[in-house]
């Protein structure tokens, strides 16, 4: 059975090697090719030169740049911006979602991740982003 | 002579009439009333002045009012009434004075004061009314501040509502992150990417997800309660029919009820009428009283029924449970009332899920209630409006 997510590379950013490493496990497990990033800083310049499918991110991130801002700058970059991002996030509050949303996050997936459902839409975003095209 | 004296005769009579008809008006008055004449020294009293100051007549009548009660009436802003302010105004009424008096102790007094002019000679007379208010004045001072008390006691109690809601969305996000790892992995290893396991690793590891996922709706449970009290729930009304919902609520309940050999069945009245209401919470409501009625039965049968008049949606919920007694349903609504669940090992629940049911229908203008008794099962029921939509 050939994997959907065979040559699609994804970029995850959490600071807890734990989260990130489930996630990696995950897609990892349906073909993805998965990289790690462990602060804002480090997501924006590993996007920039391995030019990932998608993006998942946790909102918050150690340092000056959280998840917000690391995709405000994100999609602020020619090259970069068509890059869906998703956030992961472990509130639930409705104000935390708007301010992603605003911030230009496509997306959220909430913690705890459901594993059925995240390759799914992975999957959902990254045809719509090459749809776009 | 004889004429004249009998005309003076005549006239001091109805003088005395005249005097007597108003000492007898002055005796009526409830009020206490006193009457000055020039010199501010007492004419007259009422009955009631002697009785409220504690006064006899023959050490009023002649005196000098300041001097009243030995001195007891030298009060500073009566002065000034009398002194100041009567002689440009005739006509004072609700002067207010304030005085400790050593018969009566503290009184509050309104003074209503008459300055009148006689005919004849140049003499004036001053009639002051004087009207005790201090009881009056006490209540309204005890309300004012029981006012304020209140107003305090209610902005501290919205803040104390808003940071114990904060409290509880920052723990929810600090419990919610171990049970990512939690949950995550365990379904990793179950959904066997990590390679194969055997039925009895299998089982074990379904118990923790299992409680991983208990864990997870707890803290859901109480954030949401968190979020009712600080008056915080948001309704997302939308347009669906009754099939939209139960095409999403009964395949989630069909395999729970199958599990446990129950016969689950569902009759809907054919409606072409669309309900104007909030979806999610509706179909989380539909949801937690229909898995409630599959756990608690052991036997039998669950059965939904919708239902409509007029005015509102009807939906009940019926098994042939274990039911319950009467003192056990005044409190299924409250928060962490669960009822018999100690005898049924495994069927573990958050307590909240009616209590935010109940909240859910109640600020959607609908009811919910239930009938039961102990071994004849029980019957869920709640109601929802039928709303006009502006544009459908």
């Amino acid at each position: 059975m050939e994997k959907e997510g065979r040559g699609k590379k994804i970029l995850v950013v959490d600071d807890r090697e734990d989260s990130r490493r489930l996630v990696c496990k995950i897609l990892g497990h349906h073909g993805y090719e998965v990289i790690g990033a462990v602060t804002g800083e480090d997501a924006i310049n590993i996007a920039q030169t391995q030019l990932p499918d998608l993006i998942l991110m946790d909102i918050r991130l150690p340092g000056i740049i959280d998840g917000l801002e690391a995709t405000r700058r994100i999609k602020a970059l020619p090259k970069l911006a068509h890059i869906p991002i998703l956030a992961m996030t472990a509130s639930v509050r409705p104000e935390d979602m708007q301010i992603a949303l605003d911030s230009g996050f496509n997306d959220f997936v909430r913690k705890p991740i459901d594993i059925d459902e995240l390759p799914k839409r992975v999957v959902e975003h990254i045809a719509r982003a090459s749809s776009v095209i | 002579m004889k004429k004249n004296r009998k005309e003076l005769e005549v006239i001091k009579q109805s003088a005395d009439e005249a005097s007597e008809f108003a000492e007898s008006i002055i005796n009526t008055v409830r009020e206490p009333l006193i009457a000055l004449d020039q010199d501010l020294r007492v004419v007259t009293a009422s009955r009631s002045f002697y009785e409220f100051f504690k006064v006899r007549p023959e050490e009023t009548v002649g005196q000098l009012i300041y001097d009243l009660g030995n001195k007891q009436w030298d009060i500073p802003k009566l002065r000034e009434l009398l002194e100041t302010i009567l002689p440009q105004k005739a006509t004072f009424d609700n002067y207010e004075v304030e005085h400790d008096f050593a018969t009566i102790g503290k009184r509050i007094m309104l003074l209503n004061a008459r300055q009148i002019q006689r005919v004849l000679g140049k003499e004036r007379i001053i009639l002051l009314a004087i009207e005790d208010i201090t009881e009056r004045k006490e209540i309204e001072n005890g309300l004012k501040k029981a006012h304020e008390e209140l107003k305090e006691l209610a902005t501290e109690l919205k803040r104390t509502a808003r940071v114990k809601s904060e409290f509880l969305a920052n723990m929810s996000h600090e419990l919610r992150t171990p049970l990512n790892s939690i949950i995550g992995y365990t379904k990793l290893i179950l959904n066997g990417i990590e390679g194969e396991i055997n039925d009895e690793q299998r089982k074990d590891l379904q118990t923790v997800y299992s409680n991983g996922k208990h864990l997870l709706e707890l803290i859901n449970d109480l954030l949401e309660l968190s979020r009712i009290e600080a008056g915080k729930t948001v309704l997302n009304y939308g347009i669906f029919t009754i099939s939209d919902l139960l095409s999403e609520v009964i395949p989630v309940l069909t395999p729970l009820a199958r599990d446990k050999g129950l016969d689950f069945t569902y009759s809907v009245v054919p409606t072409l009428e669309h309900l104007y209401a909030d979806k999610a919470k509706t179909k989380q409501v539909l949801t937690n009283i229909l898995s409630n009625a599959v756990k608690f039965t052991n036997n039998g049968s669950v059965k939904l029924n919708v239902a409509e008049d007029n005015n509102v949606f009807t939906f009940s919920v019926t098994d042939t449970g274990s039911g319950m007694k009467k003192e056990d349903l005044e409190v299924i609504f409250d928060s962490f009332k669960q009822v018999g669940l100690a005898q049924i090992p495994g069927y573990e629940g958050t307590g909240l899920g009616l209590t935010i049911s109940k909240h859910f229908i109640e600020i959607q203008g609908g009811e919910i209630w239930v009938e039961s008794e102990p071994d004849k099962g029980s019957t869920f029921t709640f109601t929802l409006p039928k709303k006009k939509i502006a544009n459908p």
